[in-house]
Formats: structure tokens, C-alpha cells, sequence
């Protein structure tokens, strides 16, 4: 693998081998004891209350679309191994195949590692039509996401990148209509993505939806509490800050009226001083802990940098000194084994990957039980949270070179997370069953080229994506799946659907997706819609993509 | 240091006997023209007419040695008041460079007795240099071009084997003495980038197959390592078109170079010349020898793209031959042609030694040097470091002015200012052998730095050069904090809380032999001064900011801390002076660079 995501995980591979230094400290015990008693009662009842919240998986690097969601019909399979197999065309061209082999192709275990010969055959799924008449099929790494799939609580989004309105390929060579800017360019479609402009973008719609719930949040709890639940809490990642998770925040004039993402570690909330979510001292001295958070937080100064890194120190005090003691254990069912001394050794947060065929930590399903965890401090800890936005993220999607293995691992990596997560909001805490409240949505900078570089895929555009949880209506794909076609010994692709390289020209966009999963969220609609800016250029009838 | 080898099997790339190419500069400094220079008989002339010879007091040497060093120390200072400004960053440049980065990896590789050298020996080698190498301008500005023409260890094939790492940031070390161009070269041909942007190994398109060539270093080295993505002024601000930012390139533009970047790979060792060029191509069990992780890679006629080569946008058009090195040359000639290329790479330099948002002018001004200079690097860095931006605090917007110092760099900082020792380099040193640290990685920002030399996660570094803080004063009136993508609520009390541990317990990574972690910190010159906390917060003040007594609120917040601390023992005395000098070392003082 080549070049690794622009936003990797905060917390990294060495981190997770020391998070449970602090992360025992985090709990509550007899709150975390008198639960998990209750998580023993009889099978999970549906929540009644009115919580809801959005969980965003980024995949930084461009996932290869074309290698996760699968036309199998004959002619667009043909166009696929046409372009992604050298063999298929020029037996002699020695550059490995990146081509997923067909449905109910046995696996055979002693094949190349990661190879397509050693997954096996695609992943049928069955669909309504409603985005193509064509047969589709997952990679073969997704098993567990087919059976959500089949369960109908995952559905597949075709086809979707950042859209200024509905765009043909005739009009994408025209120099007089707009496009999204720096197309193609890993940190400028991060952020589009995410907040519809290119790097420097100063807020991001999950934080926007935010700011329009914000208020929902924390009724009846005192005024100052109330600032923190509404300010820190309603938008919280276990990965990196991103754009994303931005509010908009006029510093000038209405300071307190948006959210401002927590960035929490992945494991547990960081405390001044012995490293849990509320110590009070350094080197046993409370008088040191208080000067130490004096220093790093001073009353008003004047270097703006020395101001910004000030505010997240403030912030992160005042969180932690509302939450710390809140948050549950890693060590609790059902997000956690009992018996797990740290996150890093709980075999609930393992996947096997294909590349080695071991066990190995996903970071991915840590940064997701972390999210559980916060969700359940709100239920237990009494922050009277309504409305919540979550984002984690996961990397090494940019396969250049060594596509089989990376992206075969990857998908096996999201495939266990999903799985873990769905589990997890299925039995929490009090036997209560919180899927059809939790709506889990991936994205990523683009898709990739439909043709083989050699051992891995080059930079595109649109892609398709996964929206998991209770309250869609899974078991379908939305949007219009694209055609597929053969490129011209001048390089040029037929289908409408396909630029150069046969990257894909999205016929959904990330405004869309945003509208549906916001009125789900219930995001009053005219202010949804204000922070939607390419919305109103798609017709009445599409905005929503019909998922809830 | 391993030899450069020739391409053997295709015509001849022939490298210049330096280790990477690079024609050292060293006293060839030349300031614009247009300064009118000579007029002064005792001071060095910045681009922008301000004559600055030596610093004024020890706070302003200091403050030019946290830009231009990995931290200042006492003898430092002491040497840059007597010697001046431009003496000093002379006799910096030119001395010569001790243990290379590869050699300290093997002695370290060599000393633990491991079968081969990984990340853990070139982070020791990296933390050896950074806190002890006297060329400390060298290596800063090394670990700057490390920040901007970036490889990572994230990559699994560069973090086990360090010899590539290592050898890249020797290359960059020497490339310092030549000029812009050469380092491209150097960084396009080096193995390291090679496989951590996948152009080693890439090949001509397969118009049968339909297999077209890699584009990812044909893209990035556009978007950063030389043009950037916007079209750019002198000064470094964006070209606007109907008020828009225009595009320096299109796909087109990357199509046609990434069919420049095919056929490079691997070196051919010596006696390997004979052997069919797949051989080494591909590196089989034919031909595999260390040196080729530590050599320039070498250009094979036959993967290449041999045909007419277009880049509109680069104005490059490369007709139909049989000469990849040629190819290669001539697209990274047309890179440094084009406009953009100076003010990108100046600003960039600017934002990693000075200051976030440095202004048109001296952006301008630096530029100006460059291109005087035939985009030589030293004088540049020369240029950046003098101007008066850089020199004059008391003219600048002391609200907007200066940056948020990276976590390695304040960690070197300390441990250059406050003694310390290493139980492994001082045994080291005394068997005769070379001396390093032993360090591991410092990833996680919630007990540890949330950095890692060499160890970004991605080719866009740690922290993006044009990084907008959403939802602060300063991204709302349109400044960059690059440094703040990587500050978070999680980082700031995790570095906190890892000072006051690392004061109290040592740092660095585990000594085998002592049991104890192999830095440890010696307080005992403090001890003194534990029972007077005025004093004592003076003094570790004048230790890590060259400034007595402490500035407020620090100073009285410290005293009323320290005096309630127990001062019954060695210990509590101890405690006291960790206490001073991580109330220090948490504050915006020392965490800003101004």
C-alpha cells in the first residue's frame, strides 16, 4: 500500500497498547456492575425513547467501489474483467489481476493470500430494481454485511459522489458548467464530501445538523451543564476532529450557539493528571493539577493560536469533568468482554484478516464501542442527549499498488465492524434493542478507476455506500447503479456513466444522501435544506433517496 | 554510505559523484541584487533592506534558534550572541556532517544484535541527531523537507526496513547543499518514494489489456511537491479568475506524466549488470542486494513508456524515444520551470521554520532568493531565517504572528534544555561506538507526543500546509494553523499528562540493562532552588525560554503552586523542580513559537 489516508484514526497502532492505563479508570463501578447485571434479563426490547443518532464511516484513501458493490450480469461483468483482468484480453500481460471472481467460485485456501482465488467467488445480493435491472453481488469479504443485508438492516447507496446538480457526460468536458472543485485530489474530496467545498471548508453538515438538534439536548439539566451536553456532546468523534463534525461558529458575535466536535480517544476519555476521565491531581499535589490547568488554560490571550489551543484545552476539562465519570467500561457487555484487561486484548474487537490469516486489533470496532459506550452514558449518566452525531473513520483505502490485499483486508476490517456494531446496538445495556435509533452511513473521498494500474486502482469519483441500522429499509440498492462498458483503444468508455479511466460520474449526490438521512435524524426540513447547498438542483421527487 | 550504482541495462542515467546528486553550495550565498547590498560594512543585508547581525539578548537568540534548531541549549546561545547571525548559519552549513542516519542505524542495528534494521533503529537515529548532532540548522531543515516531501512509516513495507527511511532522510540531509531541482530528482529516484508513492515497479501502459501506469506520483508530485493545486503569484497568493482560484492541472495533464514515471525501479547491484532487466525489475531471488534500498533507482528502457508524452498544463510535450531518464528529467525541469514552484516550496519552508501565515512580502522576498539562486536551498533557507519577518518581533502582529509548535519539536526542545542522560549512549560512547538514544515511536496523543518522526499518516504529512481551525477566531478571518489538524481535546492534556510523566519517569524507550526507561532527566542542578518557588520558576523559565524571571500569568500561578507542594526531601524537592518545569513546558509560551 502506497500512500495512507489523509485522517488516519487518532488513536494508532501503539496507542491501543496502552489504553488500558486509563481506560480502567474510566468507569463507574457500581453503575457499570448494577448494568450489567440488568444486561443479563431476557431478549432486547425495542428503545421507546426518542434518541437518535448518525454514526459516519469515513474511508479515508477512495474506496474501490467497483471491487465492493458488483454488477454480475454477463455484459457488465465482461466490461469488468475486461478491465480489471490483463489476462482476459492479453495473456501475456504479467500484471496481477485485481478482478473478484464470480459468484459460488469455491475459495481455495491455498491460494495467494488476499487473492481472488483465495476469497472465492462475489456475494450475491437479491434487490428490488428500483437502481437497476442488473444482477449485484458484494465482495466476498462482506459476509456478514450480505446477512445484514439479508436481515434488511443494510442497504447500498450506488453510485454517489460530491454533485454541484445532475451532471451528463457530455456536459463534463464543458469548460462553461460548474463543477465540484479539485476533483480527484484526496484531501480536496475528503472535504467535499463532507462539507461540500475543498480543504478550508469552515463547517461540515454532520456539525450542522448538529447545531440545528443542539437544542433538544440536555433539557433540565443546570444552565452550565447544559452548555457542555449542547456544545461538546451532540457532536463527538473517537477518531480525528474532521470537517464533518464542524459547526458553524460565528467567534465573534454567537460564540455559544453551534456545536464543537469532542475529539475523544478511542478507549476512554483523557483526564488532567493520572490519566483518568476525572483526576484532580499531578505528582499527588491538587495544587499542581490546578496550575497546570491555569497555565494551559489562561484567561484571554492574545496570540490567536495560543486562543485556539486554549479553547480545546477548556473544552476538553469541562468534558471530561461532566462525562468522565459517566462513561462505562470498555470491560461490559455487550460492547465488551468481561474479562478483556484492555480493548487491545478483548477478542470482540478482532477480525481475521485475509492478508495473514491472523487476528488482528480493528481500530475500526474500537472507535465504534466507543460510540456505544458514549450513547450509553447519555441512557445511564442522565445527559438528556435527544439528538447525537457521531464520526469515526478508518484508513488505507488508497490502493494504488497491492489492491487484492489491502482492499481485501479493508473490507474485512468494515465487514466485522459493521457486524460488531449492529450486535452491540442490538443488546445494549438494560436488554434494550437501539438499532432502529442508530443510523450508521459510510463515505469516502471517491471512488477509484475502473482500470488496472498494474496491481491496484487510481483516483475517480463516485462510488457506492452502505447506510446500516434498524430504521432503514434495507435489503435494497438506492440511486441508479451504472452501467459498465469497454474502453476504445483511444481510451474512451461508452457508458454515460463513466469518465477516463472508467471512473464513475455520480448520479446521486452526497446533498441527497445528507437530506435523507437528516429528515430521518429530524432536522426541521427548511433548515435542513439551508445547509444543503446543492439540493434544490435535483428534482423534488429524488431529494429524498427513499431509505427511512 | 553506500556508493551510487549506475543504471546498468539501459542508457545511462549517470549520477554525480556526491552521494545524491547534490553540488554542495556552502559559502555561495547570494542575497537579491536588488538590496543594493555592500552598503553595509558589518551586517548582513536581508532581502528586504533590514541589517540584523547579532541578537540582542539571549531571548532573542533563543528565539532564533527555536526556528532554526531542534531546540535551543545554553552553549548555544552563548555561541550564536558571540558569533552573529550569519557566521553562525555559515559555520552550521558547512560543517561537515557527522554519522549519517544509515550509519547510526546499523550501529544501532549492530549494538541489539537484531537481523535487520527496522523503524526502532531509525527513530534511534532520528532522536540521536535531533537532540545531539552540532549540525542542528542541517537536520532541522532536513526534518522540515521530511514534512513536505514526506514518506511514512505507516507504509508496512518502509517501517520494516528502516534502511530505506534511513538513507531518505540521509538523502534529504544532502541534498540540502543543492538546489530545488536536484532534491526533486533525488526524492522521484529515491526507493523509498518509490514504493511508498507505488512508481517503482510501474510500467508502460498494455494498450491490449487496457493496464494504464500508476498515477499516483504523477499526481502528488504536482499537488506536493511542486506546483500545488492552485496557480500562484510570487507572493504565494492564489491567482483569481472571476474571483475563482484557477487549476494548474487536469487528469489529462496526470495521464500524460504518469506515463514519464515507468520503468524505474530497483538499482542493479554490481555484477548484476549482465542479468536480463526483469531480473532486477522486479527484484527476484536473482538479483536482491541491500544497497538496493539505499541507492537511486535505476531507469529500464523496456517498462517504459517510449512514446510521445503530453502535460499541457506544464507546457511539456516529450517526443517518442527510448530514454526514461531523459523523460524524467525533462518533466521535473518543466516542474521547476513553471511559476508556482518557488512560492510554493518558499511559503512551505517559511511555515515549517517561522511562522503559519507568513505575509505576501516576505513570501515574495524569499522567492526572490530563489530564483537568484537558481532555486539553491540554502540560501533560501538563509533568506527565510534573516528576513526581517523572521528577526523583527516587535513590528509583527503579535496576535497572528508565529506557530504552534509541532509535539516532537517541543519534546526535542526540553530535552536539549534540561539535562538529562542516557544510560545506553553514555555506555555507548564508553565501549567506543558510535552514540544514540534508545526511542520508540510516539504515536499516541493521549499518553505520548500523537507524533512520530517519519510517521505521518499520509503523503499529506501530519498536518496540511493550508489547515483552516474551523471554529476559531483565526480560521474565521481566513488564517492556517497547520499544526492544529493534529492538536486535539485528546492531545493537549495527553501532552500534559505525558510531561509529567516523562519528568518523573524518564523517557525514551525501555533499557534493558538499567530496567528504567534509557532518558532519564537529572534535576539535581535545581535541587537548590526548590525551597525558593520564585526562584525556581525563574529558573527553569531561563532553561526552556531564556527568559528571567517567568513570564506572567505563569510566574505568579507557579509560585502559589509550588509553595503548597511538600519540601520535606530530596524527594519532595525533586517533585518540586519536575513541577517548575512542566508548568514551563505547558505553557503557551513554550507550546507558540512567536
Amino acid at each position: 500500500m502506497s500512500h495512507k489516508p489523509f485522517q488516519s484514526p487518532a488513536s494508532r497502532r501503539a496507542f491501543l497498547q496502552q489504553v488500558a492505563r486509563f481506560s480502567t479508570l474510566g468507569a463507574a463501578g457500581p453503575m457499570a456492575l448494577g448494568l450489567t447485571a440488568l444486561s443479563k434479563a431476557s431478549a432486547a426490547t425495542a428503545a421507546t425513547d426518542d434518541y437518535k443518532a448518525l454514526v459516519c464511516i469515513f474511508m479515508y484513501g477512495g474506496n474501490d467501489a467497483f471491487n465492493t458493490v458488483l454488477a454480475t450480469d454477463t455484459d457488465s461483468w465482461t466490461h469488468y474483467t475486461n478491465h480489471r483482468n490483463p489476462k482476459s484480453r492479453n495473456p501475456s500481460d504479467p500484471s496481477t489481476s485485481i478482478a473478484l471472481l464470480p459468484a459460488d467460485t469455491p475459495a481455495v485456501p491455498t491460494a495467494t493470500r488476499g487473492s481472488p482465488e483465495f476469497f472465492g467467488g462475489v456475494l450475491n445480493i437479491a434487490h428490488s430494481q428500483r437502481a437497476t435491472a442488473n444482477t449485484l453481488a458484494l465482495h466476498p469479504a462482506l459476509t456478514h454485511a450480505r446477512d445484514l443485508y439479508k436481515f434488511k438492516r443494510l442497504a447500498v447507496v450506488s453510485n454517489i459522489g460530491p454533485l454541484l446538480g445532475p451532471l451528463e457526460k457530455g456536459q463534463y468536458n464543458d469548460a462553461r458548467i460548474e463543477k465540484p472543485a479539485k476533483l480527484f485530489s484526496h484531501n480536496d474530496q475528503q472535504s467535499t464530501w463532507q462539507s461540500f467545498e475543498p480543504e478550508g471548508a469552515p463547517h461540515g453538515w454532520g456539525g450542522r445538523m448538529g447545531d440545528l438538534l443542539m437544542s433538544e439536548n440536555g433539557q433540565g439539566l443546570s444552565a452550565a451543564d447544559q452548555v457542555v451536553v449542547q456544545r461538546s456532546f451532540t457532536c463527538i468523534t473517537p477518531a480525528s476532529a474532521a470537517i464533518w463534525l464542524a459547526g458553524k461558529t460565528d467567534t465573534k458575535n454567537s460564540p455559544r450557539l453551534s456545536t464543537q466536535q469532542l475529539q475523544t480517544s478511542a478507549s476512554g476519555l483523557i483526564g488532567l493528571g493520572n490519566g483518568s476521565g476525572n483526576a484532580s491531581n499531578i505528582y499527588g499535589n491538587a495544587a499542581l493539577h490546578a496550575a497546570v490547568a491555569s497555565v494551559m488554560n489562561p484567561q484571554a490571550p492574545t496570540n490567536l493560536l495560543a486562543q485556539a489551543q486554549k479553547e480545546m484545552v477548556d473544552r476538553a476539562l469541562r468534558a471530561n469533568a461532566l462525562l468522565g465519570s459517566k462513561l462505562p467500561s470498555f470491560a461490559m457487555a455487550p460492547w465488551g468482554s468481561l474479562t478483556a484487561t484492555s480493548p487491545n486484548n478483548d477478542d470482540l474487537l478482532k477480525y481475521t484478516s485475509p492478508i495473514d490469516g491472523n487476528q488482528r486489533f480493528n481500530n475500526l470496532a474500537l472507535q465504534l464501542q466507543m460510540v456505544a459506550r458514549l450513547i450509553h452514558a447519555n441512557q445511564a449518566g442522565g445527559l438528556n442527549l435527544k439528538r447525537q452525531v457521531f464520526m469515526v473513520s478508518m484508513g488505507g483505502f488508497d490502493t494504488h499498488d497491492n489492491q487484492n490485499q489491502e482492499h481485501g483486508d479493508r473490507m474485512a476490517q468494515l465487514d466485522h465492524a459493521l457486524q460488531y456494531f449492529d450486535k452491540v446496538l442490538g443488546e445494549m445495556p438494560g436488554g434494550v434493542d437501539r438499532r432502529s435509533q442508530v443510523t450508521t452511513f459510510t463515505g469516502s473521498d471517491f471512488g477509484r478507476t475502473f482500470t488496472n494500474n498494474g496491481d491496484g486502482t487510481d483516483h475517480g469519483w463516485g462510488g457506492h455506500h452502505f447506510v446500516m441500522g434498524g430504521a432503514v429499509k434495507g435489503g435494497d440498492v438506492y440511486g441508479k447503479f451504472p452501467t459498465y462498458s469497454t474502453a476504445t483503444d483511444k481510451g474512451v468508455f461508452a457508458s454515460p456513466n463513466q469518465l477516463s479511466n472508467g471512473s464513475l460520474l455520480p448520479t446521486t449526490s452526497v446533498d441527497q444522501l445528507a437530506f435523507t438521512l437528516g429528515s430521518w435524524l429530524k432536522v426541521p426540513d427548511a433548515e435542513l435544506r439551508s445547509i444543503l447547498p446543492n439540493l434544490k438542483n435535483f428534482n423534488a421527487g429524488e431529494q429524498d433517496l427513499g431509505l427511512f | 554510505m553506500s556508493a551510487v550504482h549506475p543504471a546498468p541495462s539501459t542508457p545511462a542515467h549517470r549520477p554525480s559523484p556526491t552521494r545524491w546528486g547534490a553540488v554542495v553550495l556552502l559559502g555561495a550565498l547570494v542575497f537579491l541584487s536588488a538590496c543594493g547590498g555592500g552598503d553595509s560594512s558589518d551586517g548582513q543585508v536581508t532581502p528586504d533592506g533590514t541589517v540584523v547581525t547579532r541578537p540582542q539578548n539571549k531571548a532573542e537568540a533563543a528565539r532564533f534558534l527555536v526556528q532554526s534548531t531542534f531546540g535551543p541549549t545554553q552553549a548555544d546561545v552563548d555561541n550564536l550572541m558571540s558569533q552573529g547571525y550569519e557566521p553562525w548559519i555559515d559555520s552550521q552549513l558547512s560543517q561537515p556532517l557527522g554519522i549519517s542516519h544509515l550509519g547510526l542505524a546499523r550501529a544501532s542495528q549492530a549494538a541489539s544484535q537484531v537481523k535487520t534494521i527496522g523503524n526502532t533503529e531509525l527513530l534511534q537515529s532520528w532522536w540521536t541527531h535531533a537532540l545531539t548532532d552540532p549540525a542542528q540548522l542541517r537536520q532541522r531543515v532536513a526534518f522540515a523537507l521530511s514534512e513536505i516531501f514526506v514518506v511514512s512509516s505507516m507504509d508496512a513495507n518502509l517501517s520494516g526496513n528502516g534502511l530505506l527511511l534511513a538513507s531518505y532522510l540521509d538523502m534529504l540531509n544532502d541534498s540540502m547543499g543543492g538546489t530545488h531541482r536536484q532534491l526533486l530528482e533525488n526524492v522521484a529516484l529515491h526507493p523509498a518514494m518509490g514504493i511508498y508513492l507505488s512508481h517503482r515497479g510501474n510500467r508502460k501502459e498494455d494498450t491490449k489489456s487496457g493496464r494504464i501506469p500508476d498515477q499516483n506520483f504523477a499526481r502528488e508530485v504536482m499537488q506536493l511537491f511542486s506546483i500545488g493545486l492552485y496557480q500562484l503569484h510570487a507572493d504565494g497568493t492564489p491567482k483569481k479568475l472571476n474571483g475563482k482560484s484557477i487549476e494548474t492541472y487536469t487528469s489529462e495533464d496526470v495521464r500524460g506524466l504518469s506515463k514519464v514515471f515507468t520503468g524505474f525501479s530497483w538499482s542493479v547491484p554490481p555484477g548484476k549488470e549482465g542479468l536480463s532487466w526483469d531480473k532486477c525489475f522486479f527484484r527476484n531471488s536473482a538479483c536482491q542486494d541491500d544497497s538496493q534500498f539505499t541507492t537511486r533507482m535505476a531507469a529500464y528502457n523496456d517498462p517504459h513508456d517510449s512514446g510521445p508524452k503530453s502535460v499541457p498544463s506544464l507546457g511539456l510535450n516529450l517526443p517518442a524515444r527510448v530514454d526514461p531518464m531523459g523523460d524524467l528529467r525533462d518533466a521535473l525541469d518543466a516542474l521547476e520551470r513553471h511559476e508556482n514552484t518557488a512560492p510554493f516550496f518558499c511559503k512551505q519552508l517559511i511555515q515549517r521554520l517561522v511562522t503559519s501565515n507568513p505575509s505576501p512580502g516576505y513570501v515574495a522576498d524569499v522567492v526572490g532568493v530563489y530564483r537568484a539562486n537558481g532555486g539553491a536551498i540554502t540560501p533560501v533557507v538563509k533568506a527565510i531565517l534573516m528576513h526581517s519577518e523572521a528577526r523583527n518581533l516587535a513590528a509583527q502582529d503579535r496576535a497572528r504572528y508565529g506557530k504552534l509548535r509541532e509535539p516532537l519539536l517541543r519534546l526535542t526542545h526540553l530535552l536539549r534544555a534540561v539535562p538529562h542522560r542516557s544510560d545506553h549512549a553514555n555506555s555507548a560512547r564508553a565501549a567506543g561506538g558510535p552514540a544514540f538514544y534508545l526511542f520508540g515511536d510516539t504515536d499516541n496523543p493521549g499518553t505520548s507526543l500523537g507524533q512520530t518522526p517519519l510517521r505521518a499518516p499520509s503523503v499529506f504529512n501530519y498536518f496540511r500546509p493550508g489547515y483552516v481551525p474551523a471554529q476559531t477566531r483565526l480560521g474565521q478571518e481566513g488564517s492556517v494553523a497547520p499544526e492544529l489538524q493534529t492538536t486535539s481535546e485528546t492531545s493537549v492534556i495527553g501532552y500534559a499528562n505525558f510531561l509529567a510523566d516523562i519528568l518523573n519517569n524518564g523517557t525514551g524507550a525501555g533499557n534493558p540493562i538499567t530496567k528504567k526507561r534509557d532518558v532519564q532527566f537529572d534535576h539535581s542542578g535545581m535541587d537548590s532552588l526548590a525551597g525558593t518557588p520564585a526562584a525556581l520558576i525563574d529558573r527553569a523559565s531561563e532553561m526552556l525560554l531564556f527568559q528571567s524571571p517567568a513570564p506572567e500569568p505563569l510566574r505568579s500561578t507557579a509560585i502559589t503552586a509550588l509553595d503548597k507542594m511538600a519540601n520535606k526531601n530530596a524527594n519532595d524537592r525533586r517533585l518540586r523542580v519536575q513541577a517548575a518545569l512542566l508548568l514551563v513546558a505547558v505553557s503557551p509560551e513554550f507550546t507558540v513559537q512567536q
